[in-house]
């Protein structure tokens, strides 16, 4: 599924030099999770937040492919942070790679489904 | 009448949960299940060969993945040309995804493929065998007896994309040769990957 996700600038809270620019979580029409961005420096961070009853798939290897190079395996550096109703799932997972485009590809699930979300990604300003 | 009717329902379950669950080197449990039209298969029907059954699901992503990108893209007709016999086995309850014979001929279409799928609606026999996933893979040997039990590979895409220590490699198609040759399989577990089984 591929999905395009635009950061505004304008959406942009801290501006200072030298602070991580944190962008408004966007919701996507229909999924299950919303995406934030924000620049830290070369790298950008995205961070996918499960909807109620979805976690993020632990197993899945999260990775990211830059347009026209290679694709880069996360599945190490993703932070994840546990779901707050509990059961051992993560609900939160934020994940760091070059502020490029590119498509970030990772999968959620509830007790009845699993997602494979491959997102296209574009640098954050 | 219905009263033996009933009865024959529930024997082959109360047969199955006799037997001792699925093993690694010890023997397969005995199942039968009806196919897509409702004949039943049964794993004694296939003695002397290998058999590689599949847990399916036709709706699930990470089958979609790999019957389309990765390693389940003509697994089950190569394996066939070379004699081993693919069985997918469906153990969806009613209602849930990709559950029943419709959405398995749906699938199996839709992959190109044209294995035969058994509908375990009730789970039984995924359960004997420790089914969890879509795939889960399981060899079973000429002799009868488990051989592997996994992920179908390395690599948790399902799309063969992203195959952990940099190198794809395909755990069913190492068993099925090293069972060939009549060697002791290198890896006979590995944990499998992709959905959860919708049982009831």
């Amino acid at each position: 599924m591929q999905r395009q996700i635009q950061v505004a600038g304008a959406l942009l809270l801290l501006a200072a030099a030298g602070c991580k620019k944190e962008a408004a979580p966007t919701a996507l029409p229909g999924a299950p999770y919303t995406l934030a961005a924000s620049r830290d420096g070369e790298q950008q961070r995205v961070t996918v937040k499960t909807a109620s009853g979805y976690h993020v798939n632990d197993e899945y290897p999260v990775s990211f492919q830059p347009e026209g190079g290679e694709r880069l395996q996360l599945k190490d550096v993703v932070t994840k942070t546990a779901c707050e109703s509990g059961g051992g799932f993560s609900c939160t997972a934020v994940v760091a790679f070059p502020n490029v485009a590119g498509t970030l590809a990772f999968s959620v699930c509830s007790e009845e489904k699993c997602l494979i979300e491959k997102v296209a990604i574009k640098p954050t300003p | 009448m219905r009263s033996l009717l009933l009865l024959a329902l529930f024997v082959p379950a109360a047969a199955l949960a006799d037997q001792t669950p699925a093993k690694v080197g010890a023997a397969a449990p005995e199942f039968s299940l009806p196919d897509l039209d409702g004949k039943p298969v049964k794993l004694s029907d296939f003695k002397g060969k290998v058999v590689v059954l599949e847990w399916f699901n036709p709706e699930c992503p990470f089958v979609k993945a790999s019957h389309t990108k990765g390693s389940l893209v003509t697994a089950a007709k190569r394996a066939t040309d070379r004699g081993v016999v693919w069985l997918a086995v469906n153990s969806g309850a009613p209602g849930k995804q990709g559950a029943g014979a419709e959405k398995s001929r749906e699938g199996l279409k839709g992959f190109g493929a044209s294995h035969p799928v058994l509908i375990d609606a009730e789970g039984t026999v995924g359960k004997l065998y420790g089914a969890t996933n879509t795939p889960h893979m399981f060899v079973i040997d000429k002799a009868g007896k488990l051989a592997y039990r996994g992920a179908i590979d390395n690599s948790p895409d399902g799309e063969g994309k992203s195959p952990e220590g940099g190198k794809l490699v395909s755990y069913v198609e190492t068993a099925l040769d090293e069972v060939a040759a009549g060697k002791p399989v290198t890896t006979p577990e590995t944990k499998a990957y992709g959905c959860s089984v919708k049982y009831k």
